[in-house]
């Protein structure tokens, strides 16, 4: 770490940056024999168990929680760690989660080890974003797993918990000025001794919250995840022996950082950038602010800062914790997309040089509690930008490996809450939006409603499935057009629009919405930047009166009524039995000039009526005819012209350095 | 040892007699391989409510602060790369490769 | 004599089966023919005529029973050649199958595959957006109308798609239709109308299930394989009419059961990927012959492994299904797949110097090195060869010699890049490929919390028999059992002359505990009467019919989990769904660990099913009456040096032909026993016996606890 030297990255005044050898008290042994040789044979047999024993740890979890968030849009991680927690495997969940369990792991060996003490059977609960969750909803529980009276490795899982208290439903603080506003902070506690859990320690964390069974039904089920896991583990290790298990996962870290490094080789050395811009530090501040991510490539390393950040302010932060994931999140994609999501190899790699006091890695007491909708994306889209132009310099075909920045609003999140239609009080995340898109690389059109690719499982839930839990009526959910939004040489893939009107109900409230002043996205390397994400009302609409009439209402601009303005993190809106409102995720970044994109692409577009021909001539200089067809002489004479526009249009030669 | 750096079909990193240089598709010489090369490039800026459909808010005095460049070959008019900024703020120095 | 006969026409081959009136069994194959399926069928069954000693036409008019199980419908969609198919879709969500749920680009792949993206896309749409029509209706999560049905846009937009488009099928899927199918019905009279000959499908019917996207799916991909698949049972039937059979034929379902062609016809989807099916079917006979209640059934080939599993003497049920990143639901005999088999391909691993096997595999083409055909890549077969568990000279009976040098060659180069002998790194696959298949087994098993111990495997298709001995051991199952010996190949045509009419019918209700009797006792019995009508019209009714009663349960708000419960015969009182309460809670604590249920959390039921079944009679299977000599001199054909993986160690090895051995012959490993399409390996102490139906047992002689086929011979004797 490169910053002064009385700076403390302790996990209390600031983040927790664990030192290269961890300070852990010696009653704790651990085991680190390795066998001096594993035949390729059971190595290969191991890894693959180990590997399948993560993914039985996340479909456990994900099987046996309740909320939507978890169990349909994978806002989970689990992994397997070294017995100085190292993370080996990841799974394919929400990915920025991964680093931030061998944060909290670290911080426990070197502060827990004493007391109280870390024995077999321990489950540690974490909601600390300063130890190492990316904001307190994101709890982290890890348990060490023995082999007699030695640690032999960890198992670990970050779960997104729907409420943990705090002043408002869903525990995301927009208006918090300091972690005191926000939802309690649990730095690591003993959930569980020796194999049972502990009733206080259980009710203290279920005690915050608002939604008890909820949660405590979705804890249960990442108790049950760890407890799956650490019996495979311990069954691999009676039949193959510690050091052999020990070896396997040495070497597979190994592998990965040797196959990290081959990539490395590829880039040349350099210093790529990215800038995000985002608005209102709390509700009603005009403020504009910056995230800034910048790496360094020397040689076999990667430097990453944040120099550029604005300072911290409101509540639009994140810690170290959050910094790390969501950097190691876009190089797990473009730079180990081959190594199933052994990601511990790389983190050796990747050295972070942090600016602390920033809106990117803010000290204690920073409010952090909206990260999970606001920072992380935005940084994970930063990281996105700075990492793509990094690649896309890489020989090919690296290069190729490149993607563009998907929205920094990526959830398109929705929170609201009231009484459902059995009269029950729940708080209400919207899933829709997890169809995603895929952005564009170069040599490759993204994939339209293709996912998020940071979170590689995710998947939006259908329609019945939140009808059936939501007093709600999704009145359409549909692709959006592939337009200027996510333009270029190659173009992003689309995203998607819902719209709804209650039912069941006549009264709602939406806490959180997406309606972006301005948009956020950056185009990569020529390509147009994504679209505004955006979140529209109308109220004393005639939606209901259509509907019995026979008439399902497919825009805002088919009902009556007046458009009520939103603002970024306005305050919350009242939604009643005339209110009909949307929500629309962006299509993402474009790559490339959009003039030089292929006709045969533009016309298939065409053809599947995702292009206009309005938008075809405006973003991409292409004439169609009256047959539908793109002309491709007169497309030539366009584009020239196009060309010319441009320099007539354009200034040369001022400087704004 | 790189001869040369592909940023993206238009631009890319030489290796020259005069050290390492910008260069575009089109032949034409646009910067030190050591400087920014958007402070070499035409620059269009324009609202960003103006690159497309639904990128204008109600935000209207927040917009305003920000604006889309797009950079491009002052020789041929290619657009090299893009950035929404603060109108204002300098132009992100965002891709240094070295040769 | 009466024959009961079974075809399966799945894969490279058509396999027949038969059973006559006295029980004893005859097989046959012969080459598919792709583009007319039925003459392949009479190749095979000229063969089995041939086995049975009688005339082709004297077997097929003399025939009783006559059940094909096909593969037609996975053809149609993995070759995409099925019917021009359109979509009515509720208003605002006719692009929900386009979307896939956004997780279509990964669906069903491999999760390495999940970190990267730039080698995924989603599958090519079956129905293009321009086939798509959104029909202004909706109703809601109660099934209550909000906005009714636009009739005219509906008979517009089927003039539309027909007319303009030429669509061959229509599928109609719209939101909460399990819930009130009122407008699916409604716009099926039109369709029904406007173009009778168009073949129509509403979701409620085909799969009634919660999740419009899954919905869809199955109802466009019934109506896109429906028109090729009812001419093809269609042809079928009339050739074999034309050839003197008297019966209907029947239809292989996924399901496990069996179906009139005229019934198949109407819900085509129920016989899509029908293949694997019958072979779990097939051993499901031959584990209720042997008395194992317990059977962890594999089929390995040439590119997939396959496992379904029968537990407590009922195969598992399965309610999703994965077909080219199409994820739908329907009701079906619980099979999983890897990519693992013969074919699976070994490469190094730069990075850890490693072998990885799989999930790469050399196909059909080029296949194996030692097919000749022109791979260049080892294979799993490959290793088989070198190792000598298969011979180069006597592969498919000698049809088909193997290139073992070019076998060798191909090893021996990968060994050279990890520093390992030819014979260390072909027996490394085989322990790579073995462990991938026991991991499968091991997760269908385990992960389900039923201990692999209690189980017998059941070993066949063209892989399985040779590797079982390993993948077998390495779970420490009971025994392993080659159902029909030299007729393992052709178990799945076996299975499909031995399957019952099945029909499933289920309904998605929410009841929260404690469930209101009378609504849940009304909706059972709807459900049961709709099954009893639906086989009598099938001219199978009355007390023949067995119906058996299940509900799906959960802890409120798990939308993603559910364990199925058996619910007891007949009108439910207080106590007996107290029962199935606390049966549920235990399970779920057996399964995720004491205390991972919350007590307090409620229980809900949220799905019933009712299955009803009739039994099909069938002649007791013949038992070979004369208990031979545990020495199998008679069908000794030598001996080879083998090097056995388990082992690693070369050891002389004693060869034997399965088409000579008989009931109470005893083959000690290590060995191998020949058999016409695959080969059977005997590992050192394992012990092969043969029982009186033809069956193969390979035991463990270290597993005290193993109860082998023939057992103490004598039970078994007796009681089979």
């Amino acid at each position: 770490m490169e910053t002064a030297q009385n700076v403390v990255w302790d996990g209390i005044v600031r983040g927790y940056a664990p030192p290269d050898v961890l300070d852990i008290d010696p009653s704790l042994t651990l085991q680190t024999a390795e066998a001096a040789e594993v035949d390729p044979i059971t190595y290969e047999v191991i890894r693959n168990s180990l590997q399948n024993i993560n993914l039985e740890h996340g479909s456990t979890i994900q099987k046996l929680s309740i909320s939507p968030i978890t169990m349909i849009v994978r806002d989970f991680q689990c992994a397997i760690l070294t017995e100085v927690g190292d993370v080996m495997f990841l799974g394919p969940y929400l990915l920025y989660l991964g680093n931030t369990l061998g944060l909290t792991t670290k911080w426990i060996l070197e502060n827990r080890s004493a007391s109280p003490g870390i024995e077999d059977g321990d489950v540690f609960l974490s909601t600390d974003p300063y130890v190492g969750s990316s904001h307190q909803q994101d709890t982290g529980l890890t348990s060490p797993v023995f082999w007699g009276s030695e640690l032999f490795c960890w198992v670990s899982n970050s779960v997104h918990y729907s409420d943990i208290g705090g002043p408002v439903p869903g525990s995301f603080c927009l208006m918090s000025q300091d972690i005191w506003q926000d939802p309690p902070c649990f730095p690591p506690m003993k959930l569980a001794e020796g194999g049972k859990v502990r009733a206080d320690m259980e009710d203290l964390f279920l005690r915050q919250s608002r939604l008890r069974d909820t949660v405590g039904m979705d804890l249960h089920a990442a108790l049950a995840g760890l407890s799956v896991a650490r019996g495979r583990i311990l069954k691999l290790i009676e039949r193959y022996g510690a050091e052999t298990v020990k070896a396997v996962m040495k070497r597979t870290l190994d592998a990965g950082e040797r196959a990290f490094q081959e990539k490395l080789d590829m880039i040349p050395d350099g210093r790529w950038s990215e800038r995000v811009y985002t608005e209102a530090s709390v509700p009603g501040d005009p403020g504009i602010y910056v995230s800034q991510i910048n790496i360094t490539k020397e040689g076999d390393t990667l430097y990453i800062d944040n120099e550029g950040s604005s300072p911290q302010v409101g509540s639009i932060n994140n810690t170290y914790a959050g910094l790390v994931g969501a950097t190691l999140a876009p190089l797990t994609i473009m730079l180990a997309y081959d190594l199933g999501g052994v990601s511990g190899g790389v983190s050796r790699r990747v050295k972070f040089r942090p600016v602390p006091g920033t809106i990117t890695c803010c000290d204690y007491p920073g409010a952090v509690s909206a990260a999970g909708v606001f920072n992380m994306p935005m940084v994970v889209a930063t990281a996105t930008g700075a990492v793509a132009k990094m690649v896309a310099c890489a020989d090919p075909p690296l290069r190729e490996k490149a993607i563009a920045m998907a929205d920094a609003q990526a959830y398109g999140g929705w929170i609201f809450s009231g009484l459902n239609q059995y009269g029950q009080f729940f708080v209400g995340m919207s899933a829709g939006m997890a169809a995603g898109a895929i952005p564009a690389s170069p040599g490759r059109d993204g994939v339209d409603t293709g996912g998020l690719f940071w979170v590689p499982g995710m998947e939006a839930a259908n329609v019945e499935e939140n009808e059936l839990a939501w007093p709600v009526l999704t009145l359409y959910r549909r692709e959006n057009s592939a337009g200027a939004a996510g333009a270029g040489m190659y173009r992003s893939g689309v995203g998607a629009e819902e719209a709804w009107v209650l039912h069941g109900t006549d009264h709602l409230d939406s806490q959180i919405y997406m309606n972006e002043s301005f948009v956020k996205n950056q185009g990569l390397l020529g390509g147009n930047p994504g679209g505004r994400a955006f979140h529209r009302l109308k109220q004393q609409t005639d939606a209901a009166a259509q509907l019995a009439a026979g008439t399902v209402p497919q825009g805002l601009d088919q009902v009556s009524g007046d458009e009520v303005p939103l603002f970024y993190k306005g305050m919350p809106a009242v939604l009643d039995p005339t209110s009909m409102w949307t929500t629309n995720l962006p299509n993402f970044a474009g790559y490339g000039d959009p003039l030089d994109r292929d006709i045969a692409a533009i016309q298939i577009d065409l053809t599947d009526g995702k292009l206009s021909t309005k938008d075809a001539l405006k973003v991409y200089g292409a004439v169609v005819n009256e047959a539908g067809q793109v002309d491709v002489d007169r497309t030539a004479e366009q584009r020239a012209m196009c060309r010319r526009e441009r320099l007539a249009a354009a200034t040369v030669g001022v400087s704004h350095a | 040892m790189r001869e040369q750096v592909i940023i993206n079909e238009n631009l890319s990193l030489r290796r020259t007699d005069a050290g390492a240089r910008f260069v575009c598709a089109c032949g034409h010489d646009l910067a030190d391989g050591s400087t920014n090369f958007k402070e070499a490039c035409a620059v269009r800026e324009s609202p960003t409510a103006d690159i497309g459909e639904g990128y204008a808010s109600f935000a209207v005095e927040m917009a305003a602060q920000m604006c889309f460049r797009e950079f491009f070959c002052p020789d041929c008019g290619a657009r090299l790369t893009t950035e929404v900024a603060r109108v204002g703020d300098p132009y992100l120095w965002d891709t240094a490769p070295r040769l | 004599m009466g024959y009961y006969i079974g075809v399966d026409g799945g894969g490279t081959f058509t396999d027949a089966a038969a059973m006559d009136d006295e029980g004893r069994l005859f097989y046959a194959k012969a080459a598919t023919t792709r583009d007319d399926f039925a003459m392949g069928m009479f190749d095979a069954l000229a063969a089995l005529a041939e086995e049975c000693g009688v005339e082709v036409s004297e077997l097929i008019a003399s025939t009783n029973r006559f059940s094909l199980g096909t593969t037609v419908g996975t053809n149609l969609l993995v070759e995409r050649l099925g019917a021009r198919t359109g979509l009515l879709a509720t208003a605002g969500h006719g692009d929900s199958i386009l979307m896939m749920r956004g997780s279509g680009r990964t669906a069903g792949l491999e999760p390495e595959l999940f970190f990267h993206p730039q080698i995924t896309d989603k599958p090519e749409p079956l129905v293009p957006r321009f086939l798509i029509r959104e029909i202004d209706e909706r109703m809601d999560c109660l099934g209550q109308e909000v906005a009714p049905l636009n009739v005219e846009q509906v008979e517009r937009a089927v003039r539309s798609l027909v007319e303009e488009h030429q669509v061959e099928a229509i599928a109609i899927a719209f939101l909460w239709s399990f819930k009130n199918p009122a407008h699916e019905q409604q716009a099926l009279e039109i369709v029904r109308r406007v173009a009778p000959d168009v073949y129509a499908s509403c979701s409620h019917q085909v799969s009634p299930r919660m999740g419009e996207y899954e919905r869809t799916v199955a109802t466009v991909i019934n109506s896109y394989v429906a028109p090729a698949s009812a001419a093809y049972f269609r042809r079928a039937a009339d050739k074999l009419h034309d050839s003197g059979l008297d019966h209907p034929l029947l239809i292989m379902q996924v399901s496990g059961g069996v179906l009139p062609a005229a019934k198949a016809v109407e819900v085509p989807l129920t016989a899509l990927g029908s293949g694997p099916v019958g072979g779990l079917i097939g051993s499901l006979a031959m584990s209720r012959q042997l008395g194992h209640a317990n059977v962890i059934a594999t089929d390995m080939g040439g590119t997939s492994f396959e496992v379904g599993l029968i537990i407590n003497g009922e195969p598992l049920v399965a309610d999703e299904n994965v077909v080219d990143q199409r994820r739908y639901k329907l009701l079906q005999l619980q099979t999983t797949s890897i990519a693992c088999g013969g074919g699976s391909l070994a490469r190094i691993d730069p990075h850890s110097g490693s072998i990885r096997v799989g999930p790469e595999s050399a196909g059909a083409q080029p296949g194996p090195v030692c097919y000749r055909r022109g791979g260049t890549e080892p294979t799993v077969t490959d290793a088989d060869v070198v190792l000598g568990l298969l011979s180069s000279e006597s592969f498919l009976g000698g049809r088909m010699p193997l290139d073992r040098d070019a076998a060798v060659r191909a090893i021996a180069a990968l060994g050279d890049q990890v520093g390992l002998g030819v014979e260390e790194t072909a027996a490394g696959i085989l322990r790579i490929n073995n462990a991938r298949a026991a991991e499968l087994i091991r997760q269908q098993t385990v992960v389900r919390g039923y201990d692999p111990r209690d189980f017998m495997v059941y070993a066949y298709g063209g892989a399985g028999p040779l590797h079982a001995f390993a993948y077998a051991h390495e779970l420490g199952v009971k025994g392993v059992v080659i159902p029909l010996g030299n007729g393992a190949s052709t178990l799945s045509a076996y299975g499909c002359s031995t399957s019952n009419l099945v029909l499933n019918f289920e309904r998605e209700e929410l009841f929260f505990a404690p469930f209101e009797l009378d609504r849940l006792n009304r909706a059972l019995g709807e459900l049961e009467e709709e099954a009893r009508a639906a086989m009598f019209d099938m001219r199978a009714g009355g007390d023949e019919v067995e119906i058996d009663r299940f509900c799906l349960m959960r802890y409120r708000g798990q939308w993603l989990h559910n364990l199925v419960m058996r619910i007891p015969r007949g009108h439910l009182g207080t106590e007996d769904i107290a029962g199935v309460v606390d049966d549920f809670r235990s399970s779920y604590d057996t399964l995720y660990g004491h205390g991972a249920g919350v007590v307090s959390q409620g229980v809900e039921l949220f799905s019933i099913r009712v299955r009803a079944i009739v039994r099909l009679r069938r002649p007791t299977q013949a038992m070979e009456q004369q208990f031979g000599k545990p020495v199998a001199d008679q069908a000794r054909l030598g001996s080879r040096d083998i090097f056995w993986p388990d082992r690693m160690e070369r050891l002389e090895s004693r060869l034997f032909d399965g088409s000579r051995l008989h009931y109470g012959n005893r083959i000690k490993g290590p060995a191998v026993v020949e058999l016409p399409y695959t080969s059977i390996a005997v590992g050192m102490d394992q012990v092969l016996e043969c029982d009186a139906f033809g069956n193969f047992a390979l035991n463990f002689e270290h597993t005290p606890g193993a109860s082998p086929v023939v057992g103490t011979q004598s039970s078994t004797l007796t009681t089979g």
